[in-house]
């Protein structure tokens, strides 16, 4: 019986050995995974901080009023008289059809100033409404 | 042990029966038994407790590494993130390598020097050489060094000289915030405003001193203010248009939330570039409103008149005599808009008298004069979370009659800007005096920690009085269509060495919108305005007044402050086509 137990307690021993000197080899290439993890994570955390701050400067309020007095001079700050309630607004719409029949449609509608220009470089043309191509109007029957 | 081994394997059982009946064999072969028992016992129990050790580590473990601290000098402290109310970055650490040299390591140090000096043209050669030639272990060249300049000395190869990344504090919004944040010194340790009130906070400075600070902790929590950046600069802004406008050598404004007494934005010019903080110790680029103690003036009469109101002994139909002058030995009290007749309590108000407010404050006694200006807060330093703040100029003795008239139209008092925006807010809220802060509070947490100073009556008459100024008054020019803007006037003679000065003025605007239902305090005051041309005498009301408005109408809407449009509508209907020509 001792003998059984003793061969048994070697083997465990020589078993235990090897499973100590696996996990302590395994533990030392994970401990170098993590520390590479961790040098890893600390370099991309720096890196977005600096990437958080450079958004923060390049979309300070100082720097956005200058491109748009720059680059948005067509538009103004937003005022109050644009605002309305509800219970202002009218049930019906004004009379559409009288407003379009009195605008000077052939002389073009006013448009808006080009200085910002098309990306292409093309000249927008001044809208002028289509003309209907002139055709012998059928004698009505 | 012998007779164990001398028989079979499979017959031990009644052979140690057998043997057990032996007397000296008996003995020997229990002692050999017992001792095998108590070293497997032994062995068992330390195996046991190493296994159990071994599984305890591994399930709740995280064993703490030591941190070895070479001899190095200590690289910068790591700060937390500060941001304002809605998430905006307003302070943080980027990494930047910075150069040093082990000079005990160098060969030649004067070769060294001359390469350096080639590669780092702002540091001079003899620097260079003294600081190589010194034999030290460590020694830093430079703190924070661009890529480029990395590149350079990288090439050089020199023994001896290396890169250490360390944390540079940066401060996105530059000098939008500069008075509020405060900026770091070399080390990232803070030097003034905000960032100095953090590392006490938050125990930096312990921290440093363990040799725990290098790194960025990702525990550190990002500190929150209760300013809007937006706001902020949008304040600043008009300030700095004020300024050159008017002018004028200073301007200064703060924002304040009148429930929760949150510090919105503040703002205070001339001031100074937080990531190149060399100006800041200019004093001129002081701040003006927690660190400079100004007689305010006129605006002062607010507090008047809330204190008469208060009494019981004054109510908005009361009736006082502005005719005459108010003699005091050789001084005399006079109006500046001197109207010559007898004054109601809200004329006396928008007509900025000095005589009637110096009468009101009279009636009540100078006692009752000097406590409700203590109860207002304006005895003592108003302390935030900045760690700058001033003393009020105010006569803790027995005041005379001259000085209590004076003290109701504001001069010979000097307090903090803050603190009279801190007092207005109670006269706008219902009366609770609450501390100013720059951290984000809420309504409930402010109101716990306010004494109330008013009541709502007198709050209420307040609010109108405000109102009715920026309608009728001196504040015309304040007015903001849709925010019900209401407002005093302060044109104050700033004193000089002999008395006041009359070209020298310090102007300011006390406002509060909306006032049907207040949210928020401005005050903006602009030191030694000049005349402007076609803008006639430089008062508050041309100047200060005008200024509020324009603040008010960029930060209102950015502070979701709805627009009353009910009151707009009338001349022109909602929906309409342009006329035709």
């Amino acid at each position: 019986m001792i003998r059984f137990i003793a061969i048994f307690a070697i083997a465990c021993l020589v078993g235990l050995a090897a499973f100590v000197y696996r996990v302590k080899y395994d533990s030392i290439a994970l401990n170098r995974e993590a520390q590479r993890l961790e040098k890893d994570i600390a370099i991309e955390r720096d890196a977005i901080a600096a990437l958080r701050a450079q958004f923060s400067a390049l979309s300070k309020p100082s720097r956005l009023q200058g491109l748009a007095e720059r680059h948005l001079k067509h538009l103004k700050p937003f005022s109050v008289s644009q605002l309305t309630t509800t219970s202002e607004i009218p049930d019906r719409l004004p009379d559409l059809g009288a407003f379009i029949d009195k605008l000077p449609l052939n002389a073009g509608l006013p448009v808006a100033d080009t200085e910002l220009g098309s990306p292409t470089g093309s000249e927008r043309k001044p809208f002028r409404p289509p003309v209907p191509a002139k055709r012998p109007l059928k004698p009505a029957q | 042990m012998n007779s164990v081994s001398d028989s079979g394997a499979g017959v031990i059982s009644p052979r140690i029966k057998q043997l057990a009946l032996q007397g000296a064999r008996k003995k020997r072969l229990d002692k050999g038994r017992i001792r095998l028992v108590v070293v497997m016992t032994v062995f068992f129990a330390v195996f046991t407790s190493i296994t159990g050790r071994l599984v305890y580590m591994a399930v709740t473990g995280k064993p703490r590494a030591i941190v070895a601290r070479s001899a190095d000098d200590l690289p910068a402290m790591s700060r937390p993130d500060v941001v304002d109310r809605n998430g905006v970055i307003l302070a943080t650490d980027v990494r930047k390598p910075s150069l040093f040299a082990q000079p005990n390591r160098i060969i030649d140090a004067n070769e060294a020097a001359d390469l350096l000096a080639d590669a780092l043209p702002d540091i001079s050669t003899s620097e260079l050489r003294s600081k190589l030639a010194s034999g030290k272990g460590f020694i830093w060249l430079k703190r924070g060094i661009n890529e480029a300049e990395q590149q350079r000395v990288h090439r050089l190869g020199i023994p001896g000289i290396g890169f250490r990344e360390e944390n540079r504090r940066v401060y996105p919004s530059g000098r939008t915030l500069s008075h509020v944040i405060g900026h770091v010194g070399i080390e990232n340790i803070g030097a003034a405003g905000l960032e100095k009130w953090i590392d006490a906070d938050r125990g930096l400075i312990a921290l440093r001193e363990a040799g725990l600070s290098g790194e960025r902790d990702r525990d550190n929590s990002a500190v929150e203010l209760s300013i809007d950046l937006r706001a902020q600069h949008a304040l600043r802004d008009e300030l700095a248009e004020a300024m050159k406008l008017y002018a004028a050598v200073g301007a200064s404004g703060v924002i304040l939330d009148v429930t929760t007494g949150e510090i919105v934005a503040l703002a205070s010019l001339p001031d100074y570039d937080p990531n190149d903080p060399k100006d800041s110790i200019d004093l001129n680029a002081l701040n003006r409103i927690t660190t400079g103690t100004y007689e305010l003036g006129s605006i002062f009469k607010a507090f008047t008149v809330a204190m008469a109101l208060e009494s019981g002994r004054f109510t908005m139909a009361s009736q006082l005599d502005a005719r005459a002058p108010l003699q005091f030995g050789s001084q005399r009290i006079g109006d500046f808009h001197g109207k010559g007749r007898v004054l109601t309590l809200p004329e006396v108000f928008i007509y900025s008298s000095n005589i009637g407010s110096a009468k009101m404050a009279l009636a009540l006694g100078v006692d009752h004069h000097r406590e409700f200006m203590q109860k207002l807060g304006f005895a003592d330093r108003l302390r935030t979370e900045l760690p700058e703040s001033a003393k009020p100029q105010f006569r803790r003795r027995q005041w005379k009659p001259v000085e209590s008239a004076t003290i109701a139209f504001g001069h010979g008092i000097a307090v903090a800007p803050l603190q009279a925006a801190a007092a207005t807010a109670a006269l706008m809220n219902g009366g609770y005096l609450v501390r100013p802060t720059f951290r984000k509070r809420s309504a409930e947490e402010a109101r716990a920690l306010a004494p109330r100073v008013l009541s709502q009556a007198t709050s209420d008459a307040m609010r109108q009085l405000f109102r009715l100024n920026v309608e009728k008054g001196s504040g015309k020019r304040a007015e903001v269509e849709g925010f019900l803007v209401g407002g005093k006037t302060g044109t104050a003679d700033k004193p000089g060495p002999h008395g006041y000065q009359k070209n020298k003025r310090l102007n300011s605007f006390l406002a509060a919108f909306p006032t049907d239902k207040p949210r928020y305090v401005v005050l903006v005051t602009l030191d030694e305005p000049q005349r402007t041309p076609g803008a006639g005498e430089a008062t508050a009301g041309l100047n200060a007044a005008p200024t509020v408005g324009k603040v008010i109408s960029r930060v209102a809407p950015l502070l979701q402050v709805a627009p009353r449009i009910e009151r707009l509508a009338g001349s022109q209907p909602a929906l309409a086509l342009p006329a035709v020509r």
